[in-house]
Formats: structure tokens, C-alpha cells, sequence
């Protein structure tokens, strides 16, 4: 189902792969796995990190260890290149974000109070001096409702099509579209908001 | 890592823009590229993803890899059959931790094998010691049902005397014997069957009050007919008695001699 891409508005990724990366899934059928997976680690890891940060998901290193450690035995069945891979690994990724967030859901948190830990506290001069805290980018998309966040986080931080992301989501790309365009401006009014209240 | 960000970021965030219909909102622009960085860090590879994306091997190292894993049959030869291609065989032999990853879809085949085999040997030996407690029980029963079934065919066949035959059907009763104890006398097994029941060791209180009504109700049948009033009385009488042998062996053929 995300293996095969036809790619027609699909030149996002293309330009952010290096040259051995192309020949290297140029002809998959052969290739070594070892140099596939290597491949696929070297140019989508930092955006599945970066999705799985965006997502709210903790501990965003391991679960990118996991989902390249699950993606490894299903690369002799992969089709459609870099793009049928990098479906995959988001589509992986997806997976384990919704995972995270179901249990989450089971077992509520029964942690003692932290106050170190307690994120409801004013940025310091530093922070307001060098801009925002770390972390600050993916508490942008934190008023937005789920489908919102997906939607910007699978197309603005994992760089997928609107074909991908309507794959990965079980939704029409009309859909998607429609989700996109709400979610950018929900983000804006958003971001105004946020930006008229610091000024305050 | 985030030295070609920004003109990648651009790109990407004013295409989107684009199809969306902002496109020249510095404000989204601005977000949208904040949010893009967050895919700038490539995280580092754990040990075991490390060990999947080793190098292979060249190609004179899988030669002796192989003579290693047929010289060491237990460690080695694990991750071989496991891995889909030979070429995970180089990285697994050339560095410990990289049969580690191999190591796990062959750990849990093992792991499958083993549940089936211990579920099958479990299985079968509680079959086996069910069928054990069955067979003793029923030896058992059988040990004890083949004696009363060879005394009492033995003894109804070969002896074949009224006398010792009622002596031991009281016996057998009680335990299994019926159909045998009635074919050799029919006339005299129908009336001890009658009294059986009746003279059961639990019941045979409750039949003491049973004469007291029993002596008013007969007496009037006694009175009419004359010729049957010494039988009638007679095999209630028995059945209160525990010896039931000198009734059936007078009354029941002198009465049908009577009625023609």
C-alpha cells in the first residue's frame, strides 16, 4: 500500500538525498540489506526523530532505534525506492507514535510532583534573549487537535507527499488537503496569539 | 547537520504554503520552518541498528566466516540460517553484536519450537497419566465385576439347585448382577425382583407401618375371593422379611395351578 509511489508531485525529498543514496536504491533488488538499511537510516533518521518529537512521543531517540530495528526485515520486500521506503519507515513510525499515545492512555501517570520538572514556568532572560527554549518547536503544534498535528508533522517535518499522507492516515488526499489547509490556519491564529501575548 | 536547513526548509515550507494557499504569510513561513529543524538532527544509531548498518565485510572474510560457523555449531550457527542473505553473515562475524540483531528472529523461532514441543510433551504426559488413574479404576472395577459375573454364571450354570441359586442372587443385587440372576429362574426371579426393592436395607423400617394400612385394605379383598387370599397376604409377608428364599419356592406354583 506505501510501496509503490508514483512521485508525481513528489520532488520534496529528492533534493535532500545525497548522490550514493540514489544509486544505492537505484536497483534494490540485489543490493546488499546492509547497505539499503544503512542508506534509509542515514537520510530519514533525523526525520523520523523529528516527527516522533513533534508528536509529543518521549524518549524520541529509542523509539527511532525501534522503528529502523523494525523496518530491517522487511527490506527484502521493499518496492518503489526511496520513496517505498521512506513510506515505510513512516509508516512505522506512525504506528509506534499511535502505539505510544494508546498507552499512555491505559496507564495514567502516577509520578510524585517535581517541581524541577514542572514545565509551567516563565522562560528565563537567557531563553527570551536567545529566543525560545529548546523544545520550543514542537510545542507549536500543541493547541492543534490530533489530526492537525499529524498532517503538519507528516508534511512539514517527515517532508511526505499528500499521497503518503493520506496512506499513512486511511484518508482520501481530498482529505488531507482539507486537514492541511485548516491546520495551517489554526497554526497561524495560533502563533499570533502567541506572539501578541508575548509581546504583552 | 543544520548547515543546509534554512535553503531546504525554504524550499519545502513555501511549496507547502503554496498548495495551501499562504503564500507569502511570513508568520506561517517562520513557524513552519521552526518546525522543519526539528528533522535537521540525525539521531545516533543505536548498537544494534549500528550492527545492521556495518559495512560488509569484504568478501575473503565470509570464507573463513563460514569454516568458523561449521567449526562452532553452537554459538555460530544460530544467526546463519536466520539471516535473509548472506550478507548479514560478514557483519555478524566480524563484530560480536552484530548476530545480536540476527540473534532475535532466530531466538524467537527457537522460542515458538520450544512452546509447541513443551505444550506437546505437557499434553502427552497428562494424557499418559490420565489414562494411568483411568486404567486403575476401572481394573479395579473390573477385577471385582468379573468375580461376581464368574460366581454368579458359574453357580447359576453349573450348580443350577433353587435352593443355593436364591441363597446368592440377594448377594449380586445390591452390585451389578440383575440380568443374570433372571434368566435361569423366571418364575422364582420375578417375585424376589418384586421384593427386592422393597426389602432394601434403608427401607426396611419404613415398611413396618406399611402392613398396619396394607391389613385394612386387603381384608376386603380377601373376603370376595376365596381362593386367592392365602397367596395376596402372603407376599407382603415376604417382602418384609429379609430371607425371601422359603416364599418363592412355595407359593408361586401351587397359585397358577389354582386360577384354571
Amino acid at each position: 500500500m506505501y510501496w509503490s509511489t508514483p512521485g508525481m508531485e513528489e520532488p520534496l525529498v529528492l533534493d535532500t538525498l545525497a548522490e550514493e543514496n540514489f544509486e544505492i536504491f537505484a536497483d534494490t533488488a540485489g543490493a546488499d540489506p546492509a547497505v539499503l538499511f544503512g542508506a534509509v537510516y542515514r537520510t530519514f533518521s533525523g526525520a523520523v526523530l523529528g516527527y516522533l518529537k513533534a508528536r509529543g512521543v518521549d524518549d524520541p531517540e529509542a523509539v527511532t532505534q525501534d522503528v529502523f530495528l523494525a523496518f530491517y526485515p522487511k527490506i527484502g520486500e521493499l518496492t518503489g525506492g526511496l520513496q517505498g521506503a521512506k513510506s515505510l519507515v513512516f509508516s512505522i513510525a506512525h504506528a509506534r507514535m499511535v502505539d505510544y499515545y494508546r498507552r499512555v492512555e491505559r496507564r495514567p501517570d502516577f509520578t510524585p510532583y517535581d517541581p524541577l520538572e514542572d514545565s509551567r514556568s516563565t522562560a528565563s532572560a537567557e531563553d527570551h534573549a536567545l529566543g525560545h527554549a529548546s523544545g520550543s518547536a514542537a510545542h507549536l503544534l500543541e493547541g492543534l487537535s490530533e489530526d492537525h498535528r499529524e498532517v503538519l508533522a507528516l508534511r512539514v517535518v517527515a517532508d511526505l507527499s499528500i499521497e503518503q499522507v493520506a496512506g499513512i492516515m486511511g484518508k482520501s488526499q481530498g482529505a488531507i488537503k482539507q486537514l492541511q489547509r485548516r491546520a495551517l490556519q489554526n497554526l497561524k491564529d495560533q502563533t499570533l496569539s502567541r506572539n501578541q501575548a508575548d509581546h504583552d | 547537520m543544520t548547515d543546509t536547513a534554512g535553503s531546504r526548509n525554504d524550499g519545502t515550507v513555501d511549496r507547502l504554503l503554496g498548495e495551501a494557499g499562504f503564500d507569502d504569510d511570513a508568520v506561517l513561513q517562520a513557524a513552519l520552518v521552526e518546525l522543519r529543524g526539528l528533522a535537521a538532527v540525525q539521531p545516533q544509531a543505536s548498537p544494534a541498528v549500528a550492527a545492521l548498518m556495518a559495512p560488509p565485510a569484504p568478501v575473503a572474510v565470509q570464507a573463513p566466516a563460514t569454516t568458523r560457523l561449521a567449526a562452532v555449531p553452537d554459538m555460530a550457527a544460530a544467526p546463519v540460517p536466520a539471516s535473509p542473505d548472506s550478507a548479514a553473515d560478514p557483519a555478524g562475524a566480524a563484530q560480536p553484536a552484530g548476530p545480536a540483531a540476527t540473534d532475535e528472529l532466530a531466538a524467537r523461532r527457537r522460542a515458538k519450537r520450544r512452546i509447541t514441543l513443551t505444550t506437546l510433551s505437557l499434553a502427552a504426559s497428562l494424557a499418559a497419566g490420565g489414562a494411568v488413574a483411568v486404567a486403575s479404576d476401572q481394573g479395579v472395577r473390573d477385577s471385582i465385576g468379573q468375580l461376581h459375573h464368574a460366581v454368579a454364571s458359574f453357580v447359576a450354570t453349573a450348580a443350577g439347585g433353587p435352593v443355593p441359586a436364591p441363597v446368592q442372587k440377594p448377594a449380586p443385587v445390591p452390585a451389578q448382577p440383575d440380568p443374570h440372576a433372571s434368566l435361569p429362574a423366571v418364575p422364582a426371579t420375578t417375585a424376589p425382583v418384586t421384593a427386592a426393592p422393597e426389602s432394601g436395607p434403608g427401607k426396611a423400617p419404613q415398611h413396618t407401618p406399611d402392613p398396619t394400612r396394607t391389613d385394612h385394605v386387603p381384608l376386603p379383598d380377601l373376603t370376595v375371593p376365596g381362593n386367592v387370599t392365602p397367596t395376596v397376604p402372603a407376599e407382603p409377608l415376604n417382602g418384609e422379611g429379609p430371607p425371601t428364599l422359603p416364599l418363592p419356592a412355595t407359593p408361586p406354583v401351587p397359585v397358577p395351578s389354582i386360577h384354571p
